[in-house]
């Protein structure tokens, strides 16, 4: 996160910043478990929120929580298979992470008022993050191997 | 109580993940002007590492633009040599016609100064220079078509250039007031001492030597030569040179001095012929 921004500024890109935080978030739904990994997921947001600036403290701590949750619930329930599952998994938690923004944007942040944006970048924003989701999952089970035994669960190391 | 807890911990730690974002966004989304504790912890937490991050990537692109993509620089390079050519060329001409601007405004304050002398404003375009460097002869941009004749002085502002010695259609030549041959009527200024400057014809250095008939009267260094005009070549004023701190050389009953000439010869750029002397001169009036 805190190459994000000043790379992306350097190169230019800083519309199509991709969420990375978010793939994290749903590597930790499908890997760990819920309360450990719910304090993760609220600890990771309120980094965000720390590097994001313009949003209130708190916008994307119960963005991750939420879809942490979610993840948690589904984790058990389907089975992400293969890459292009997994690219679609997480443009789904991009749309649904965005509708959240949107959301409690609404109903907390008495000063937004750019909706419309974010309905049109909603998409975009998705199709950006996903693509970098099979190398954030990769990096984790590395660094995840690195200190526990593999349960055989992953989609890189079986 | 506990056990009730304890059994549905994952329930009551979950709900306190999901409001307690809430209140944090409920208490940061009103509109305030100072921030928050959590915001100045953010801040604290974060902006050094986005600093420390920045800096790494601003050291990495000056070495990539600096060092490794230099595709065009040579161009560039070319392109701006050129350009430095061009705008070295442009501001040689301007110190040139600042020089230039410089003395023409000397010439014409010294006409202002002898309203009685009549001039022809002339530049030199040419010099006869010696291996020494030391200029023998010069050509200048006014001859007989402009009315310039044989024997007429040749003056700057500082003094005595010297007299035409050939003059042909739009071009005539100086002999110098040091040449051999060349003799001027002078007086020590400011005192009753009359003499000859006469050039020392020296092809290596710039000399002339004043001889005072008189030896009684002594002549002092830093004595300034001016023109008499007994010679009836040279109207009267005009500086011809000044005496160095040397010792005279007697000679056939006469003291010869040296005599340094008060026109610098190599720098020599525009002169006034003096083609006539008016016995009255013109009311100039004041210059504003």
């Amino acid at each position: 996160m805190a190459l994000e921004s000043p790379l992306l500024q350097e190169l230019h890109l800083s519309f199509f910043a991709p969420d990375l935080a978010l793939i994290v978030v749903v590597w930790v739904s499908l890997n760990m478990e819920t309360v450990s990994g719910g304090v993760t997921c609220v600890l990771l947001g309120f980094l965000k929120d720390g590097f994001t600036m313009v949003v209130p403290v708190g916008m994307h701590m119960e963005i991750f929580i939420v879809i942490f949750l979610i993840g948690r619930f589904f984790s058990g329930r389907v089975q992400v298979r293969g890459l292009v599952g997994l690219i679609v998994t997480i443009a789904i938690a991009s749309v649904l992470a965005s509708m959240f923004f949107a959301l409690l944007s609404l109903l907390f942040d008495r000063t937004f008022g750019e909706f419309d944006l974010i309905v049109k970048l909603m998409v975009p924003y998705a199709a950006v993050t996903a693509p970098f989701a099979p190398l954030i999952f990769y990096l984790l089970d590395r660094v995840d191997r690195l200190f526990h035994r593999k349960s055989g669960d992953s989609i890189f190391f079986s | 109580m506990f056990r009730f807890f304890s059994r549905h911990r994952v329930k009551f730690i979950s709900f306190l993940l999901l409001v307690l974002p809430l209140v944090m966004l409920w208490h940061h989304g009103k509109q305030r002007n100072e921030a928050t504790v959590y915001e100045s912890t953010l801040i604290r937490i974060i902006s050094p590492a986005q600093h420390g991050v920045a800096n790494v990537l601003n050291a990495l692109r000056l070495v990539w633009s600096d060092y490794i993509w230099l595709v065009g620089v040579q161009q560039e390079n070319q392109k701006l040599q050129r350009h430095n050519e061009v705008l070295t060329g442009m501001a040689q001409d301007r110190e040139q016609f600042k020089k230039e601007n410089r003395r023409l405004k000397r010439l014409l304050t010294y006409k202002g100064e002898r309203p009685d002398l009549v001039t022809i404003t002339a530049r030199v375009v040419a010099k006869d220079v010696s291996p020494y460097h030391r200029v023998l002869k010069i050509k200048i941009s006014a001859g007989t078509e402009h009315g310039i004749r044989r024997y007429q002085p040749v003056i700057t502002p500082s003094g005595v250039v010297g007299h035409i010695e050939r003059a042909v259609g739009h071009y005539a030549e100086v002999k110098l007031a040091v040449d051999a041959g060349s003799r001027i009527s002078v007086n020590v200024a400011d005192r009753e001492i009359k003499g000859i400057v006469a050039g020392s014809g020296n092809r290596n250095v710039f000399a002339a030597s004043f001889e005072a008939p008189d030896p009684r009267r002594q002549i002092r260094p830093g004595d300034m030569l001016v023109t008499n005009g007994e010679d009836e070549r040279f109207p009267k004023g005009l500086v011809v040179g000044y005496i160095p701190d040397q010792p005279p050389q007697p000679e056939e009953g006469i003291l010869r001095y040296v005599v340094v000439p008060s026109v610098s010869f190599s720098t020599l750029e525009e002169v006034l012929v003096v083609t006539s002397q008016l016995e009255r001169p013109p009311d100039m009036g004041r210059l504003p």
